[in-house]
């Protein structure tokens, strides 16, 4: 990491800027948001990301290796959007660049992302239920579950940055602090 | 008494009937990085400016930089135990602090908890600690005045309710002092006292503490205190939490004083919050808007319409200077933002001349209508009276042959000069201040050596206390001096040195 997080979501913005305008133009936001999912899981690799960083090799060879690892797994797109991060040394800034496109592809899109917590796994009945009732007309859901034994019981609802919490471990909680 | 298990018991088991569980609903983020007591924190996209946030643990912090895509937030615990990626939740309420009536008599940190071991404090409000001064509309003049107890101060640079004051001066010269001297002189008052203790050390503090305990002044008082050993933050929101505890009296028709003990310390703290916040550093890296951090904490103190109840909070800020040096970047904004200063010099403090008040850069700009009629016929020109005292005073020392007019200014202002010393912890009393001042510009005391002079003003207070004890009580009554008033007072204090003063054989000689 050459320089801190403030200054890496600085260069970020940039490219965020960039990759939305495509989107936008094409209505490409899914690709999109395909793409940067395997780029940032390739650069999240310590050994590989340093390579592709490393002044060692020439950057014609670099990006050459790029080509031919990514080419069968990235549109052409996302492909052009890795060499350019290889070129100017910010492959480091993947995450918080795919963290700004999504939220903005998610307005965009009137992608709704809901993220239940539970303390036992859920029933694929249960699930589609949940689907239906959170489900809002014009609007996309994307329902992502885990569970987690800490909850006790009930569940945690979390759409966007707002948190529902109806577990029994948060009602323990404000128990306790009642009693305090 | 003891209490059995079976009570505390019954005592749970009402208190869980009694409980309602409500869905607990929150903007969360989390934590991106965290240095320095500041957290970078991603999502909580309805955070709002100044909202209390809570991470892990109860740990509570404050969003001060709202970005496009993460909030940058002050933590006021202790941030070592936060890592990244911990959530975060908004709470809804921006930063608040209990006030009332039962925190007085307490020591509470800059979130008004107590910190003096005496308990939890069971204040029945809270209120915000960043509010807008009061509007144009809502005041008036100030005209009553904030007796200090110390004889140069309301005699030439009087204090009214509502002014705000600057205390300002090198260390370990007395600014303090002065505060505290003001503190222990409402003792049986109506003025509320507020000390706010800002970056200074525990010791000082704890010392501050026993010593208004000692006087009987903490009933009245609270001291808010954060300490060097704290969180910049908690030192930067501590003089806005010790104004909103004062601004509680103020919007209820009573009248309060507060102290920030030193917005230096504060400057620096705001300083340190601001560049680990990265914003841009300006003159000696101070933050752009240090001028408005002070000017809006400071417009806070006023004297309310008597419509909105005729409260009043009066502010005595206290700036430390180094060498004396009064232009630098903080003391010029808070020169310019108060309504006059106490300037405080290290030479007259070494001088022996204490309070160390330098009579001709100290002003009140608005006091003078808030000074009592009695001390304003008595003390009249005493303050520029003085002022050219010394300046003739440093000339003279060179001079071998003088006129007469200069040697009798000379002689004068020697005399009052003696007559404005004063102990610490010894408020005086308004009426025998008004008495002390008049023997000294009468020329009543031009006749005393002046070695003698402390002796002569301690021998006549007890003169006048035993004998003229009907005058002392009319003046503090009818805070004037009538004609009549004013001839029995020279005739008590010419009886007194021609018959009483223990000094007089030496006066003979002179």
């Amino acid at each position: 990491m050459r320089q801190g997080a403030a200054a890496r979501r600085r260069r970020a913005r940039t490219y965020v800027q960039v990759v939305v305008a495509a989107a936008q133009r094409e209505d490409s936001w899914d690709a999109w948001e395909q793409d940067l999912r395997v780029l940032r899981a390739i650069a999240a690799d310590d050994s590989v990301r340093a390579f592709l960083e490393s002044p060692a090799t020439p950057l014609a060879e670099r990006l050459d290796m790029v080509d031919r690892v990514a080419r069968s797994s990235v549109s052409v797109n996302g492909l052009g959007l890795l060499h350019v991060l290889v070129t100017s040394r910010d492959v480091d800034a993947l995450p918080e660049i795919e963290r700004g496109f999504l939220r903005i592809a998610d307005r965009e899109r009137r992608m709704d992302r809901v993220h239940v917590t539970t303390a036992a796994p859920l029933e694929a009945a249960e699930t589609e239920e949940l689907r239906q009732r959170l489900a809002q007309p014009g609007r996309r859901l994307h329902l992502t579950t885990t569970t987690d034994p800490a909850v006790l019981g009930g569940f945690v609802v979390r759409r966007g940055d707002n948190v529902l919490d109806l577990s029994v471990r948060a009602r323990l909680q404000s128990l306790g602090r009642a009693l305090r | 008494m003891s209490i059995s298990p079976q009570e505390i018991a019954d005592a749970l088991r009402r208190e869980i009937e009694g409980f309602q569980a409500s869905a607990q609903q929150a903007n969360v983020g989390n934590v991106l990085e965290v240095a320095d007591g500041v957290a970078q924190v991603t999502g909580i996209s309805e955070c709002l400016a100044g909202e209390l946030l809570e991470f892990p643990g109860g740990v509570m912090g404050m969003a001060l930089n709202l970005e496009e895509d993460t909030v940058g937030a002050v933590i006021l615990g202790d941030y070592l135990t936060i890592e990244e990626g911990d959530e975060v939740r908004t709470t809804g309420r921006v930063a608040q602090v209990p006030v009332g009536p039962e925190m007085l008599g307490r020591v509470v940190n800059a979130l008004g908890e107590a910190v003096d071991g005496k308990g939890p404090i069971t204040a029945s409000a809270t209120d915000v600690i960043e509010k807008v001064a009061p509007g144009v509309a809502l005041r008036q003049d100030v005209d009553t005045p904030v007796q200090t107890g110390i004889k140069a101060i309301d005699a030439m640079i009087p204090i009214g309710r509502g002014q705000r004051e600057l205390i300002i001066g090198d260390r370990q010269i007395g600014k303090t002092a002065i505060a505290l001297d003001t503190i222990i002189n409402q003792r049986g008052g109506d003025l509320i006292c507020i000390y706010c203790a800002i970056g200074q050390k525990e010791s000082a503090v704890a010392q501050v503490v026993a010593l208004l305990q000692e006087y009987g002044a903490l009933e009245h008082t609270i001291v808010v205190a954060a300490t060097a050993s704290q969180p910049a933050a908690q030192q930067y929101i501590a003089p806005f939490a010790a104004c909103t505890m004062g601004e509680y009296f103020r919007d209820r028709g009573q009248d309060a004083l507060v102290i920030f003990d030193d917005l230096t310390k504060h400057a620096w703290a705001y300083r340190q919050v601001s560049l680990v916040l990265r914003r841009p550093p300006g003159r000696e890296a101070y933050p752009g808007d240090v001028f408005y951090l002070h000017s809006r904490l400071l417009e806070r103190s006023a004297r309310m319409h008597d419509d909105q109840g005729g409260g009043s909070l009066t502010a005595l800020p206290i700036i430390e200077t180094q060498e004396g040096d009064v232009s630098t970047y903080i003391p010029t904004n808070v020169i310019s933002i108060t309504d006059g200063q106490i300037y405080l010099e290290a030479d007259l403090f070494n001088g022996g001349i204490r309070p160390a008040i330098n009579a001709g850069l100290s002003v009140s700009r608005v006091g003078g209508d808030a000074q009592i009629r009695a001390m304003k016929q008595v003390a009249g020109q005493l303050r520029l009276g003085l002022a050219q005292y010394r300046e003739v005073a440093a000339f003279a020392q060179f001079a071998s042959d003088l006129d007469r007019a200069t040697r009798n200014q000379l002689e004068r202002g020697a005399r009052l000069t003696e007559l404005l010393k004063q102990q610490q912890f010894v408020p005086a009393p308004i009426e025998e201040q008004v008495c002390i001042i008049h023997a000294g510009t009468s020329g009543a005391a031009d006749a005393v050596p002046e070695d003698q002079v402390a002796d002569f003003e301690r021998e006549l207070l007890d003169f006048l206390r035993s004998g003229q004890a009907e005058l002392l009580a009319r003046i503090r009554e009818t805070r004037e001096l009538s004609d009549d008033d004013e001839a029995a007072l020279d005739a008590a204090i010419a009886d007194f040195s021609a018959n009483t003063f223990s000094g007089r054989a030496a006066m003979a000689g002179s």
